[in-house]
C-alpha cells in the first residue's frame, strides 16, 4: 500500500491546481476501484493517472477522461483488457493529450457495443493512422470518434481493409482521410448490402482517380437518399464501372445522378440505372445528357415509352455519335419531335393558338384563353390543374395526360375548351335574378332571405340568388350540376361532332367519382344528381327511403334537357332540387338501395310551386346548422366552376368597356376587392384555389378600374370649373414667333367652339445624334422579322411597272386607240393623237409621317414580358432584356419601318413630340420628310427618350403642315401613342382633359381636309373611350400587346399603302 | 377598244336571261322599306357590307318588286302585265374607261355606228343600275355618275354631244365593300355624299339558316349547323380572317352536302379553304366544323 500511498500523493499534488471537476471525477474513480481490492490494478490505475496529469499543459482533459470512463469500462472489460487499454490510453497520452481523451471517451461507447472485440484493430489502426504531424492528431481524433461505430456495419476484415485505405489516403491529403472518416458511416448505413461494393469503389479510386475522393464522400449520402433503397448497389455498380475514367468529371457525374434520381419517382430508378449502365461503356456526355434529360422525358411519357426512346437513342448514337448525344440532351429537333411522337399527353402550350381561336370562334373574339397556372409543367398527374371560366378568360389545364394516345388526349382538350367557352356561349355569368326562365316558373322573388341582409348589396345577381340559401354550399354543387348539366345538353344538341367524344369523357369521368352508397344522404342525393347529370343511366342507386325525392331531383334535373333553357332556368331548377334534399335529414343511416335507372320514366307528381316555397321556408329555418355538408368532388372535364366569381368578372369587364353606362350600380375596384376576400372566406377550405391565372386577371381588371376611376371624375365638375382654370386665363394672348425653326399654330377651344389664334408655339429641332449601333443591333435582334417584312414588301413591288397608255410618244402604238382614232374621224369627231403606250415605272407615290408619342409616360416599363407568347424572333429578344419601357418598342418598331420603307422607296418622315405648356411644343425630327437616309439617322433612332407631355394637337398640325408641303398622290400621318392628350392647360385631370381630346380631333380633321390620310395606333388599353371622339370616322387601333407594335405597325402600313 | 367591245358582247348573250320568278330573299331589317321609299323619291342608293351578304340578290329582289321581273339591259318584250324594272349590272374594275360605262363608235364596213353603254341603256329605259364593287373603278369613272345623282338626272354623252335625260324608273345603286380602309381605295366623299345607305350585315343564324336551307336544299339541321359554323367563324375575324365566311360559302356547303360529300369535307372546301390560306387558322376552323358536324 506504500507506492500506493506515494502515488496518491503525488496524484492529489498534481490536482491541486486543476479544476473541481477533476478532482470530483477523481476521487469518484478511485473510491469504485479501491472498493475492489485489487492492488495491482488500482496502482496501475493509479500510475497510469499520475503518468498522464504529469505530461502537462492540456493533459487534465485526458485525465478527465480516463477518470470518468474508469468504472464503466472496467465493468466492461476483462482486467487484462482493462490495463491494456489504460496502457494503450497512456501511450496516446504521450503522442498528444487530445487522442487520449477522444480515445478514453469514445472507447466507452466502444466497449459498451462490443466488449473486447475489435479492441486490438481498433487500437492498433489508431496507433497506425499517427504520424506525428499536428494535422495526424485530427485525424485520430476523428478516427477515435467515429470509427467505432463502423463495426457495426463492416465484418472486421472489411474495417481493416477500408482503414488501410484511410491510411494510404492520409498519406497524400490528411483532409480527405477525415472527410473519409466523418462520412462513411452514414453512407455504408445507407447501402445495407452493397457495403463492399463501396468500399471496393473507395480503394479504386485511392488508386485511379484520387482527386474525386472528396466528391464521393460528400455527395454520396445526398445521391444514396435519392434512390430507392432497392437500387442503390447497382447505382454503386455503375459508379465502379466508371471510376477508373479518366475522362470523366465524377463529382458531376454523381450530381447528375442525385438531380436526375430526386426527380424521378423511385419505381423508375431501377430502369434508369440499367440504362444508364448501358451508357457508361460509352462517350461519358451522353451519360450526363441522358440523366439530365431523364426525368423530364419520364414526366412526358410512360416507363415502356422511355424504353422505345432510349433505344432510339442509343441506335442513333451508335450510327452517329454525335447525334446520339444531342438526342438524349434533347437539343436536335429530332429528338424533340421523337419525343412528341411518342409521348401520348397533349401540352396547353402546343395546342394553346389553335385552342385560342378555336375558343374565340365558339366564344366571340374577346376570348382569352390561358393556362391555369403560371408556372407550367410541374405537375405530372393526367390534368395538371382545373379548367375554369370567368368572364371572357377561359383556363385551360397545361396538360392533358389522360389516355394513351396523343388524340384521345386533344380530345379531351377539346372537350374541355368546349364545355368552358359554353359557359360563355350559353350565358352562365349573364343571370339575371329578375328575370324568368324559358322552362320554369319563376319562384326566386317568392323565396325569403335567408342570410341576413345587413350586411350590404350583393355586388352580382348571382351573389343575390345564393343568399337565398341557408346551405350556400350545397346549393352552390346544386347550381354547379344543373348549370354544367344545362351546357352539356346544349353543346350535345348544337356541336354534333364533339358528341362522341364528349359523351365517351363523360362516361370516363365517372370512374373516380365516389359510390353513392358510401355518402351521407345528402351527399349521396347530390352524387346521384351529379351522375344522372353525366348521363350515367345504370346503377343509379338511392336509398329505399328517399326513393320519391331521388326520383324528383332527377326528374327536376332531366327538364333542362331543352335547347331553349338557360341559366336562369338552371337556378330554378336549383331552387326546387335545393328544397327537396335540405328536407332530407343527414344524421339517417342508409342501408338499403335501390337502382332507380329504370323508373325514371315514371309519371310524377307535380310538385307545386308553393310546396317548393314551403319546403324552402322550414328547410331554412328549422337547420340545426348542420356544417357537415361535404362539397361534391368535382368533375374532372367540367373543371371548376365559380359562379359568382365569374358573373363579378363578367360585370366589370363589360362595365370597364361601357363606362358612360349605368352610374347607379356601378362595382368600384374596393367592391372587387372586398368580394374577393368573401369569396375566399365563403368557401373556406378552397381560400387559396384561386389559380394563379385568375389572380393575375384580377389584379388586371382592378388596375384598370382604378385609372377608369381616376378619369371618369365627375363630369359636371368638369364643366362648372371651366372658367376658373388659370392656366387657360391668366395668359391668354397669342404667342410670337421669337426664333427660327419656330412654328405658331391655331389651337381649338371646343368650349369656345372656336379658334384659339396663334395658340401654340412649336419648337422643331433635331433630335441629338447617338450611337448608330443600335439600328444595326435591333436589326440583327428581329432578323427572322426583317426577312419576313422584306418579302412582304417585295410582294408590293411588281405593281410598279405598269402600262401607260394614251401616250404622245412610247414604245409601240395602241392598237384600240388608233381604231377608235380611226372612228373618230369616220364620225367627224377629233380623234386623239395619243395613240401611244409604253410600260412605265411608275412611282408608288406614298408619302408618310410618322408622329412618335414621346412623352413621358413612354418611359413606363412593360409589366409582363413573359406573359407574351408569339413568334419567336421577339422572344429571343425578351430573354436577353426582360425590362423594356414602351419607348424602346416604339424605337424598335422604328428601326424596322425606316428598313422596310426604304427598301420601297417611298417617301417618309419621323418625328418625335413631346413638350410641356403650349409656349413650349418640342417637335424632334428623327427624320425629316425630304431627308436621304443616312447613318446620322441611325444615330438620331437611338436618342429617342421619353420627354414631358403629350400635347398632340400642334404637333399633328405641324406634321400636317410638312406633309402638305410634299408632293404626293396619297398622304399618311401615323401617330404612335400611349395614351390620351395631355398637357398643362391641356387635359387637367378631370378639368381639361375633354379639351385635349377635342383639340387632337380637330387636327386630324384638318389633316383629312388636306387629303392625308391618319391614323392612331395607341398602346392605352383603355383608350377606347376617347378614341372614339378623337378619331370619329378615321381608322384607330389599339394594341392590346405593346410587343407587337413593330409587326402590326408595318402590316397596317402596308394595308393602308396597297 | 377591243377588250371592251367583247365584255359588252358577253353581256348581248346573257341578255335574254331574266327572272320570271320571285328571287329569294329574306329581309334582315328594315331594308325593303328603305330602298322602296328611296326609289319612289329616286335618292341613289348605296349598300355597304362584306362579300356575299345578300347586296346583289337584294338589288335582284327590289327590280322585280318594284317592278317585277328582271331583264339584262331592256325591258322584257314578253307580255308581262306588270310593268318591268330593267337591271343593270356593272362589274366595276380598275379598267373600266368613261365610254365602256356610256358608249363608243364602232367601225361597221366604211361607216361608224355608235353603241349605247350599259348606263346609257339602263338610263334610257328607265331601269336600276347597279354598279358592283365601285371602289375598284377608277376615280375619274365615277365623277361620270355626279349628274345623274342630283336633281339634274343627265347622262351627258360627250362623244355625241348629247345630253340624255334620265327616264322615269332609272335608279343607281352601287354596292362598295369597306372592308379594311385602304388609302387608295376609298371613295370620294363627293361621290359618297350624293347617296343614302344601306349596311348589310351577315345575317342573324335563325335567318341565315332559312336562306341556307332554301338555297341549297339541305335538312333543317344541316342548314342550322352551317348557320352555326358561319356565326362561329365570323367570331375569328380579330384573328386575320379578312372576311367571315359569307352566307353565300355557307350555301355552296350545303350544296355539296346536299348532294352527297360529307358534311366535314364539304364544308372544309367550300368554307374552310376559301376564307383563308393560313395554316394556324385553317387548322382552328376545321376543329369548329369537326365540333359541330359529325
Amino acid at each position: 500500500m506504500n507506492n500506493d500511498l506515494t502515488l496518491i500523493e503525488k496524484i492529489n499534488k498534481n490536482l491541486i491546481d486543476q479544476p473541481e471537476i477533476l478532482k470530483q471525477e477523481y476521487s469518484v474513480a478511485y473510491i469504485f476501484l479501491n472498493r475492489l481490492n485489487d492492488e495491482e490494478l488500482i496502482n496501475h490505475w493509479l500510475r497510469t493517472s499520475l503518468l498522464i496529469l504529469e505530461g502537462g499543459g492540456r493533459q487534465w482533459d485526458a485525465a478527465l477522461q480516463l477518470f470518468k470512463s474508469t468504472e464503466d469500462v472496467f465493468q466492461l472489460l476483462e482486467k487484462d483488457q482493462f490495463i491494456q487499454w489504460l496502457n494503450s490510453g497512456l501511450g496516446f497520452s504521450v503522442k498528444s493529450s487530445n487522442i487520449a481523451a477522444v480515445y478514453f471517451s469514445s472507447s466507452l461507447e466502444f466497449f459498451t457495443k462490443f466488449r473486447g472485440e475489435f479492441f486490438d484493430i481498433w487500437q492498433q489502426f489508431g496507433l497506425d493512422l499517427f504520424k506525428g504531424t499536428l494535422e495526424s492528431v485530427d485525424l485520430v481524433t476523428i478516427y477515435f470518434q467515429k470509427s467505432y461505430k463502423l463495426f457495426e456495419v463492416l465484418s472486421e476484415n472489411e474495417f481493416k481493409a477500408l482503414i488501410s485505405t484511410v491510411i494510404k489516403i492520409s498519406n497524400r491529403s490528411d483532409d480527405i482521410a477525415k472527410d473519409c472518416l466523418l462520412k462513411i458511416f452514414d453512407i455504408l448505413k445507407l447501402l445495407p448490402s452493397g457495403r463492399k461494393k463501396f468500399l471496393d469503389l473507395v480503394i479504386l479510386l485511392e488508386v485511379n482517380n484520387f482527386r474525386f475522393l472528396t466528391a464521393l464522400f460528400s455527395n454520396s449520402k445526398t445521391l444514396l437518399l435519392n434512390v430507392n433503397i432497392h437500387n442503390r448497389v447497382q447505382l454503386i455498380d455503375i459508379i465502379i464501372s466508371i471510376a477508373d475514367y479518366n475522362d470523366l468529371n465524377l463529382e458531376n457525374c454523381l450530381g447528375y445522378f442525385s438531380k436526375s434520381f430526386s426527380e424521378i419517382p423511385e419505381n423508375f430508378h431501377l430502369m434508369i440505372i440499367q440504362y444508364a449502365s448501358q451508357l457508361t461503356s460509352h462517350d461519358k456526355s451522353m451519360l450526363e445528357s441522358f440523366l439530365n434529360s431523364a426525368p423530364f422525358v419520364l414526366k412526358k411519357i410512360s416507363d415502356i415509352q422511355f424504353a422505345n426512346w432510349f433505344n432510339k437513342g442509343y441506335s442513333l448514337y451508335l450510327e452517329n455519335p454525335q447525334a446520339g448525344i444531342a438526342f438524349f440532351a434533347l437539343e436536335s429537333a429530332n429528338s424533340k419531335q421523337f419525343l412528341d411522337e411518342i409521348s401520348s399527353g397533349v401540352d396547353l402550350k402546343n395546342v394553346l393558338d389553335l385552342l385560342k381561336m378555336y375558343c374565340q370562334a365558339l366564344g366571340g373574339e374577346d376570348v382569352a384563353v390561358e393556362s391555369s397556372t403560371a408556372t407550367g409543367d410541374d405537375n405530372i398527374s393526367w390534368v395538371s390543374t382545373e379548367s375554369s371560366s370567368y368572364g371572357n378568360m377561359v383556363f385551360l389545364p397545361t396538360r392533358i395526360d389522360r389516355y394513351n394516345s396523343k388524340f384521345e388526349n386533344y380530345s379531351m382538350f377539346k372537350v374541355v375548351a368546349t364545355h368552358q367557352v359554353a359557359h360563355i356561349e350559353y350565358g352562365s355569368f349573364k343571370f339575371d335574378f329578375l328575370k324568368s326562365g324559358n322552362v320554369f316558373n319563376n319562384i326566386r322573388q317568392q323565396v325569403q332571405f335567408s342570410t341576413s341582409q345587413e350586411e350590404k348589396q350583393p355586388l352580382t345577381d348571382m351573389a343575390k340568388f345564393f343568399n337565398l340559401f341557408s346551405e350556400k354550399q350545397l346549393a352552390l354543387d346544386i347550381f354547379t350540376i344543373t348549370e354544367d348539366f344545362r351546357l352539356d345538353n346544349r353543346v350535345l344538341i348544337e356541336y354534333k361532332g364533339i358528341s362522341n367524344s364528349y359523351k365517351k369523357i363523360q362516361l370516363d369521368s365517372l370512374v373516380n367519382r365516389p359510390d353513392i352508397r358510401s355518402l351521407p344522404p345528402r351527399e349521396s342525393l347530390i352524387e346521384l344528381l351529379l351522375r344522372y347529370s353525366l348521363n350515367q343511366n345504370d346503377k343509379l342507386f338511392s336509398s329505399l327511403k328517399n326513393i320519391h325525392q331521388a326520383k324528383n331531383i332527377l326528374y327536376i334535373l332531366n327538364q333542362l334537357r331543352n335547347n331553349k333553357s338557360d341559366v336562369e332556368d338552371s337556378a330554378e331548377a336549383t331552387l326546387r332540387i335545393y328544397s327537396i334534399i335540405i328536407s332530407i335529414d343527414q344524421n339517417d343511416n342508409q342501408t338499403s338501395w335501390k337502382d332507380i335507372s329504370n323508373d325514371l320514366d315514371e309519371d310524377l307528381p307535380y310538385i307545386d310551386d308553393s310546396e317548393i316555397l314551403h319546403n324552402l321556408d322550414t328547410g331554412q329555418n328549422d337547420f340545426l346548422k348542420d356544417d357537415d355538408y361535404q362539397k361534391m368532388k368535382d368533375v374532372e372535364y367540367r373543371g371548376d366552376f365559380k359562379p359568382e366569381m365569374g358573373q363579378l368578372i363578367t360585370d366589370v369587364q363589360s362595365q370597364l368597356e361601357n363606362p358612360q353606362e349605368n352610374d347607379s350600380d356601378k362595382i368600384t375596384k374596393e367592391m372587387l376587392e372586398s368580394a374577393l376576400e368573401q369569396n375566399a372566406d365563403s368557401t373556406g377550405e378552397d381560400s387559396g384555389d384561386l389559380s394563379d391565372g385568375l389572380k393575375a386577371m384580377i389584379q388586371k381588371l382592378s388596375m384598370e378600374m382604378m385609372n377608369q376611376e381616376q378619369f371618369s371624375a365627375d363630369p359636371n365638375k368638369m364643366f362648372s370649373e371651366k372658367s376658373s382654370d388659370s392656366d387657360l386665363s391668366d395668359n391668354s394672348e397669342s404667342l410670337k414667333i421669337h426664333e427660327e425653326g419656330t412654328f405658331l399654330y391655331d389651337e381649338w377651344d371646343f368650349k369656345v367652339r372656336d379658334y384659339r389664334v396663334d395658340w401654340c408655339l412649336v419648337k422643331e429641332k433635331f433630335i441629338s445624334e447617338g450611337n448608330s449601333e443600335y439600328y444595326d443591333r435591333t436589326l440583327l435582334e428581329y432578323s427572322s422579322m426583317v426577312t419576313k417584312i422584306k418579302r412582304q414588301f417585295e410582294q408590293i413591288t411588281p405593281e410598279m411597272y405598269r402600262k401607260v397608255r394614251k401616250l404622245d410618244d412610247g414604245e409601240e402604238i395602241d392598237i384600240d386607240d388608233v381604231i377608235e382614232a380611226m372612228i373618230d374621224i369616220k364620225s367627224g369627231v377629233g380623234p386623239s393623237e395619243k395613240l401611244y403606250w409604253k410600260r412605265n415605272k411608275v412611282q408608288r407615290d406614298v408619302a408618310v409621317l410618322f408622329l412618335l408619342d414621346t412623352s413621358a409616360s413612354t418611359a413606363e416599363a412593360i409589366s409582363d414580358a413573359s406573359s407574351y407568347v408569339d413568334s419567336s424572333n421577339i422572344e429571343s429578344n425578351l430573354s436577353r432584356t426582360s425590362y423594356k419601357r414602351i419607348i424602346d418598342v416604339e424605337k424598335e418598331a422604328v428601326v424596322l419601318l425606316i428598313n422596310a420603307i426604304e427598301s420601297l422607296g417611298d417617301m417618309y418622315g419621323i418625328y418625335g413630340f413631346s413638350g410641356y405648356g403650349r409656349e413650349n411644343v418640342e417637335f424632334y425630327t428623327v427624320k425629316d420628310i425630304e431627308e436621304p437616309f443616312s447613318d446620322t439617322i441611325k444615330g438620331r433612332v437611338e436618342s429617342i427618350s421619353p420627354l414631358h407631355a403629350t400635347r398632340m394637337g400642334p404637333a399633328i398640325r405641324h406634321a400636317t403642315t410638312k406633309l402638305d408641303r410634299v408632293d404626293a398622290r396619297t398622304k399618311l400621318l401615323f401617330l404612335i401613342s400611349d395614351g390620351r392628350p395631355q398637357d398643362r392647360g391641356y387635359s387637367r385631370e378631370g378639368v381639361e382633359k375633354e379639351y385635349g381630346v377635342h383639340d387632337t380631333k380637330m387636327a386630324l380633321d384638318e389633316a383629312k381636309n388636306k387629303n392625308i390620310n391618319a391614323f392612331c395606333l395607341t398602346v392605352d388599353k383603355t383608350g377606347h373611350d376617347y378614341l372614339k371622339t378623337m378619331c370619329q370616322d378615321m381608322a384607330y387601333e389599339i394594341l392590346d400587346d405593346i410587343h407587337i407594335l413593330p409587326e402590326r405597325l408595318l402590316y397596317l402600313y402596308r394595308r393602308l399603302t396597297t | 377598244m377591243a377588250r371592251a367591245t367583247q365584255t359588252l358582247y358577253n353581256s348581248y348573250i346573257i341578255e335574254e336571261y331574266f327572272l320570271k320568278e320571285e328571287p329569294f330573299y329574306v329581309p334582315v331589317g328594315d331594308e325593303i322599306e328603305l330602298f322602296t321609299a328611296a326609289y319612289e323619291q329616286r335618292i341613289p342608293i348605296l349598300f355597304k357590307g362584306p362579300t356575299g351578304c345578300g347586296k346583289t340578290r337584294f338589288v335582284e329582289y327590289m327590280s322585280w318588286k318594284l317592278g317585277t321581273s328582271l331583264t339584262k339591259l331592256k325591258k322584257s318584250t314578253n307580255d308581262s302585265s306588270q310593268q318591268n324594272i330593267p337591271l343593270v349590272t356593272i362589274a366595276c374594275h380598275e379598267d373600266l374607261t368613261a365610254s365602256d360605262l356610256v358608249g363608243r363608235y364602232l367601225l361597221k364596213g366604211d361607216t361608224t355606228e355608235w353603241i349605247d353603254g350599259p348606263l346609257t341603256r339602263a338610263v334610257k329605259s328607265g331601269g336600276i343600275c347597279y354598279l358592283d364593287e365601285i371602289v375598284e373603278a377608277r376615280k375619274d369613272t365615277t365623277v361620270l355618275i355626279h349628274p345623274l345623282t342630283d336633281h339634274r338626272r343627265v347622262l351627258p354623252v360627250e362623244k355625241k354631244g348629247e345630253i340624255i335625260e334620265a327616264s322615269e324608273g332609272f335608279l343607281l345603286v352601287m354596292s362598295y365593300n369597306p372592308g379594311y380602309q385602304s388609302a387608295l381605295k376609298d371613295l370620294k366623299h363627293s361621290t359618297r355624299q350624293r347617296f343614302v345607305s344601306i349596311e348589310f350585315n351577315p345575317p342573324v343564324p335563325e335567318i341565315e339558316k332559312k336562306i341556307i336551307q332554301h338555297e341549297s336544299g339541305v335538312s333543317s339541321d344541316v342548314a342550322e349547323s352551317l348557320a352555326k359554323l358561319g356565326e362561329k367563324i365570323r367570331n375569328l375575324k380579330e384573328q386575320g380572317l379578312e372576311e367571315g365566311a359569307s352566307t353565300r360559302l355557307l350555301i355552296y356547303a350545303g350544296k355539296m352536302i346536299a348532294q352527297g360529300i360529307a358534311p366535314r369535307r364539304a364544308c372544309q372546301i367550300s368554307v374552310n379553304w376559301a376564307v383563308t390560306d393560313d395554316q394556324q387558322l385553317q387548322k382552328a376552323i376545321e376543329e369548329v366544323t369537326f365540333s359541330i358536324f359529325e
